[in-house]
C-alpha cells in the first residue's frame, strides 16, 4: 500500500522535472527571464519539499502569484500544489481549502485534468486523516474524470486508489475487483508502472488473507514491471514480499535465496532504511530457521540501525521540538508579558473605575444623608410644631377646663350660700314686715322697698349663677341648658325661637355639652347683637360620628369676606379646636346667616 | 276644717327659719316639722304613717339641692309610697330642665325660693286642692318646648327626585360639613357644591340650611 502511494506521489511530482542542485537554482534565479523564473521556483518547490516544507510553500505561493500563472489551468494546479505542500505539513485544513479552490477553478474552466488530481488529492488527504468515506468519493470522482479523459494511467492509479480504501476498510474482496480493474487496464496500455501497482496491491491482499502461494506469482509479475522501469526501491520491497511469502509457505532455503537477491540492491540503493529493512528481514529468517546467533547478530545490527537512525531522528526531532518548546515559550512569555500589561492596563481601568464609582457612590451618599438630615430637620420641626400645637391645645383645654371647674364652683356657692342665705333673709324680712308695721304706713312702705331690694340682689345672685353654670347643664345636658338659654336670653328681644333634636336621647361627654353650650350661648348672643334676625333655629344632631349644632337665623347675614372673628368667636374656635371640632359660617342676605358646629364622637 | 299640715325640707337654716316665719302666721297652716335633706324628710313621712299621728303632713316643701338626698330623689320616693302627699319643691333655679324632671319626679309644683308671701300660700293651696302650681316665671318655660326629629317610616317627597349625587351632597350637609369640605371628599370644587345645595333647596322647597337638615333627617340620611 505504501509502495503505491510514493509511487503515485512520484509520478504527479515528476511533473515539476527532476529536483537540480538548488544554490545553482538559486543563482540562476538572478539572471532568469519570467519563463524561467516560474520553472525555476518549480524546481526549488520541489527541491526543499521534503527538506524544508515552509521554504517550498513560499515558492508555491510565488508561483501561484506569478503573472504569468494567472490562466485558469495553471491556477488550479498551483492551488492543488499548495494543498498538497499543506498536507505534507500536515495542515489538513488548509490543504483541503486550497484544494478545493483549485478544483472549482479547475471545474469552471472544464479542466478534468486538474479536476482528476485535485480529486485523487483530496482523497489522499481524507486517506491520511483515516476519513475513508470521502476518501473514498474523491478517489471515485477522480476515477470518473480520468475516464472522460480517457487517461489511462489515471483511471488505473485512482482504481487502485479506490482498492487501497476499500482494503483498509476490510473489504478484502471488493478491493480485489479494483486491483484487478487497474491491472487490466495496465495490461490493456502496456503501463507498466501502473501494472506494477495493480500486481502488488493483489499479491499484498493475497499475503494479508494467508494466501501466500497465490500472491507468489503477482509479486513476480510485480518484480518484473519494476525491473523494467528500474525502479529499484519497488523491487527491493517486492523481493521482500516474495521472500517473506516463501517464509509463510515453510520454504526457507527459498526465501533466503531471494533475500541474497536483495543484497546487492541494498547496496547500490545505499539507503538505511532500505539496510535496516534488509537486518531485520535477516534476523526474522535466522530465527524461523533456528540460526539463533545468527538472527542475534543480525537483529544487533538491525538495532544498531534502528537506533542510530532513530536517534538522529529522534535528536532532529527534540533539536525541533526544543526550537519549537523555545519558540512557544517565548511565545508564551510575550504573551504572558502583553497579558501582563493588559492586565495591568485592566487593572488600571478598573481602579479608575472603581475611583470613579467610588466618587459616584460617596455623592450620592452625601446627597441622602442630605435630604435625610433635611427630612429629618423638617420632620422634627414638623413634629415640634404639632408638640406645640398639642401642648397648647392642652394648654386650652386646661384652661377651659380650669374655668368651668372655677366657674362651676362660684355658681355653686352663689346659688347654694349667698343665694339661699339671701333667699332666706327675704322670707325672714317680709314675716318682720308683717309683725312690725301695720299696712299703709309710711313705714311699711320704706321697709317694703328694702324687701323689694333684697328681692333683686336675690334674683342678680340667681342670674349670676345660672349665666356662670346653668343647673340644668350639669343636671339635664346640653339640650335643656340650650333650651333655657334660649329662653331666658331671647326673652323680650322680640326674636323666635325653634329648636330641633335628633337623637339625643343620651347625655354626651361633660366637656362637649359644655363646648356645646357655651359656643351656642356665644352664637345666640352675636345673633341678638349683629343679625337684626327675628328667628333662631338651632338644631342639635347626633350622627353615629359627629355631633352637630346649627344655628341659624333670617336676619342679614355677614359679609363673609370681613372675618371679624370677635373674641367670643376666636375663644369658640379654639374651645373647638381642644376637642377636634370644626365650625363653619355660611350667610346670604336673603335667608340670613347659618353657623354648623360639627364635634366628633371619638 | 282641718289645718293644712307642712313639712320643711331645706339644707339652709336661714331658709327653713324664714318659711317657718312666714307660714306659721297663716293660720289654716300647720308646720308639722323641719328636715335638712331628702333623706330626712322621707323617713319623717314614713314614721308619721306609721304612727298614725297626728303629724301626718300633707304637703312637703322642699329644697330641690340638698345634701345626701336631693328634692329630685326624694319626691320620687315619697311619691312611690305616699301617694297622698303633696309635694312643692322650691328653687333658686329657673330652668325648664329641671322643673321637667321634677314634674317626671312627681313633684305637684315648683316655687321660687324668693317668691312672696302670698305666692307661698297661693301655691300650697293651689296644690292641697289636687292641682299643680308653678311660679309665674316658670309657666312661661314650659311653653317653649323644644321638639324631636324622628325619621318617617316612609320617604319623604321631596327626597325622592333627587340625584344620587345631591343625596350624598345632602346627607354631608347633615352631618355638619361645610361647603369646602364637602368638595374635598367627593373631588369636586365648593362652587360646585354650594350649587347642588342651593338646587336642593329649590327642589325640596325650603328657605334655610335648618329646613334642609330637617328633610335629611326624616329620610334617614343620617346615621
Amino acid at each position: 500500500m505504501r509502495i503505491s502511494i510514493l509511487i503515485f506521489l512520484g509520478l504527479i511530482l515528476s511533473v515539476f522535472g527532476k529536483s537540480q542542485n538548488i544554490d545553482s537554482l538559486e543563482r540562476a534565479l538572478n539572471s532568469a527571464n519570467d519563463t524561467q523564473t516560474v520553472q525555476i521556483y518549480y524546481k526549488l518547490l520541489q527541491a526543499y519539499e521534503y527538506s524544508e516544507p515552509e521554504k517550498s510553500l513560499d515558492f508555491a505561493k510565488k508561483i501561484l502569484e506569478h503573472p504569468l500563472n494567472q490562466e485558469p489551468y495553471y491556477r488550479a494546479r498551483n492551488y492543488i500544489n499548495l494543498g498538497k505542500l499543506f498536507k505534507n505539513l500536515g495542515q489538513f485544513d488548509s490543504a483541503v481549502s486550497n484544494m478545493l479552490t483549485g478544483i472549482q477553478i479547475a471545474e469552471k474552466a472544464g479542466d478534468f485534468k486538474n479536476m482528476a488530481m485535485g480529486y485523487n488529492s483530496l482523497g489522499l488527504i481524507y486517506k491520511t486523516n483515516s476519513d475513508f468515506e470521502k476518501a473514498l468519493k474523491y478517489y471515485r470522482l477522480s476515477n470518473i474524470e480520468c475516464t472522460k479523459l480517457n487517461f489511462p494511467n489515471g483511471m488505473a492509479m485512482t482504481l487502485n486508489n479506490i482498492g487501497t480504501i476499500l482494503d483498509a476498510m476490510n473489504k478484502t474482496d471488493s478491493a480485489l475487483v479494483y486491483y484487478n480493474k487497474a491491472a487490466k487496464i495496465a495490461e490493456d496500455n502496456d503501463l507498466t508502472g501502473a501494472k506494477a501497482v495493480s500486481y502488488n496491491n493483489i499479491g499484498e491482499v493475497f499475503s494479508k488473507e494467508g494466501k501466500d502461494a497465490e500472491a507468489l506469482p503477482y509479486y513476480y509479475k510485480t518484480l518484473t514491471c519494476d525491473s523494467i522501469t528500474n525502479n529499484m526501491m519497488g523491487m527491493c520491497y517486492t523481493l521482500y514480499n516474495i521472500s517473506t511469502s516463501y517464509k509463510v509457505l515453510g520454504d526457507l532455503d527459498k526465501a533466503f535465496e531471494v533475500l541474497n537477491t536483495i543484497e546487492p540492491l541494498t547496496k547500490r540503493l545505499n539507503s538505511t532504511q532500505m539496510f535496516i529493512l534488509y537486518e531485520r528481514h535477516i534476523a526474522n529468517l535466522h530465527e524461523e530457521a533456528g540460526n539463533f546467533e545468527l538472527a542475534y547478530r543480525a537483529h544487533q545490527r538491525f538495532k544498531t540501525l534502528n537506533d542510530s537512525v532513530y536517534n538522529s531522528s529522534k535528536s532532529e526531532q527534540i533539536a525541533e521540538m526544543q526550537t519549537k518548546y523555545e519558540t512557544e515559550k517565548k511565545e508564551l512569555e510575550i504573551k504572558n508579558l502583553s497579558q501582563e500589561n493588559e492586565i495591568n492596563a485592566l487593572a488600571i481601568q478598573r481602579k479608575n473605575g472603581l475611583i470613579l464609582v467610588g466618587f459616584v457612590v460617596m455623592f450620592l451618599i452625601l446627597l441622602l444623608v442630605y435630604f435625610f438630615v433635611k427630612q429629618l430637620r423638617t420632620n422634627q420641626k414638623h413634629k415640634l410644631t404639632e408638640a406645640i400645637l398639642f401642648e397648647r391645645d392642652k394648654g386650652i383645654a386646661a384652661l377651659f377646663k380650669g374655668v368651668e371647674e372655677e366657674r362651676k364652683r362660684i355658681a355653686q356657692d352663689l346659688h347654694d350660700g349667698v343665694g339661699q342665705q339671701l333667699s332666706g333673709l327675704k322670707l325672714s324680712m317680709s314675716h318682720l314686715q308683717s309683725k312690725l308695721f301695720k299696712k299703709d304706713t309710711p313705714e311699711n312702705a320704706n321697709f317694703e322697698i328694702l324687701v323689694k331690694k333684697l328681692d333683686t340682689t336675690c334674683q342678680e345672685v340667681r342670674e349670676i349663677s345660672h349665666q356662670m353654670m346653668p343647673k340644668t347643664l350639669i343636671e339635664n345636658g346640653v339640650l335643656s341648658a340650650i333650651e333655657d338659654m334660649l329662653e331666658n336670653t331671647l326673652v323680650g328681644t322680640g326674636i323666635n325661637y325653634n329648636i330641633e333634636h335628633y337623637k339625643l336621647k343620651d347625655r354626651l361627654p361633660e366637656t362637649i355639652e359644655l363646648t356645646l353650650f357655651r359656643i351656642c350661648q356665644e352664637l345666640i348672643n352675636n345673633t341678638i347683637k349683629h343679625a337684626k334676625a327675628t328667628e333662631i333655629i338651632v338644631q342639635l344632631i347626633k350622627s353615629k360620628k359627629n355631633i352637630v349644632l346649627i344655628v341659624e337665623d333670617n336676619g342679614q347675614g355677614f359679609d363673609q369676606n370681613k372675618s371679624s372673628d370677635g373674641i367670643g368667636l376666636l375663644n369658640l374656635t379654639s374651645r373647638l379646636n381642644t376637642i377636634n371640632g370644626e365650625v363653619s359660617y355660611e350667610s346670604s342676605p336673603n335667608s340670613g346667616a347659618s353657623a354648623t358646629v360639627r364635634i366628633p364622637l371619638v | 276644717m282641718s289645718k293644712i299640715k307642712i313639712l320643711l325640707a331645706d339644707d339652709h337654716q336661714i331658709v327653713l327659719d324664714g318659711l317657718k316665719s312666714i307660714l306659721s302666721d297663716i293660720p289654716d297652716f300647720e308646720i308639722v316639722g323641719a328636715v335638712n335633706n331628702g333623706k330626712d324628710a322621707v323617713d319623717f313621712i314614713a314614721t308619721s304613717h306609721t304612727k298614725q299621728s297626728e303629724q301626718k303632713p300633707d304637703i312637703v316643701l322642699m329644697d330641690i339641692d340638698m345634701p345626701i338626698m336631693n328634692g329630685i330623689n326624694a319626691a320620687r320616693e315619697i311619691k312611690k309610697n305616699f301617694k297622698n302627699v303633696r309635694i312643692l319643691t322650691l328653687s333658686m333655679h329657673n330652668e325648664k330642665g329641671v322643673i321637667q324632671t321634677l314634674m317626671d319626679a312627681g313633684a305637684d309644683g315648683y316655687i321660687l325660693k324668693n317668691s312672696s308671701k302670698e305666692e307661698l300660700e297661693k301655691g300650697i293651696r293651689t296644690i292641697c286642692r289636687g292641682e299643680t302650681f308653678f311660679s309665674t316665671d316658670v309657666t312661661m318655660s314650659l311653653l317653649n318646648q323644644s321638639s324631636e326629629i324622628t325619621t318617617s317610616k316612609e320617604l319623604p317627597e321631596e327626597v325622592k327626585g333627587l340625584t344620587e349625587r345631591e343625596i350624598e351632597i345632602l346627607k354631608l350637609v347633615a352631618e355638619g360639613y361645610s361647603n369646602k369640605e364637602i368638595g374635598d371628599r367627593l373631588f369636586i370644587s365648593h362652587r360646585t357644591v354650594d350649587t347642588h345645595r342651593t338646587n336642593l333647596m329649590k327642589k325640596m322647597n325650603v328657605h334655610n340650611v335648618a329646613g334642609l337638615i330637617r328633610i335629611a333627617l326624616k329620610s334617614g340620611l343620617v346615621e
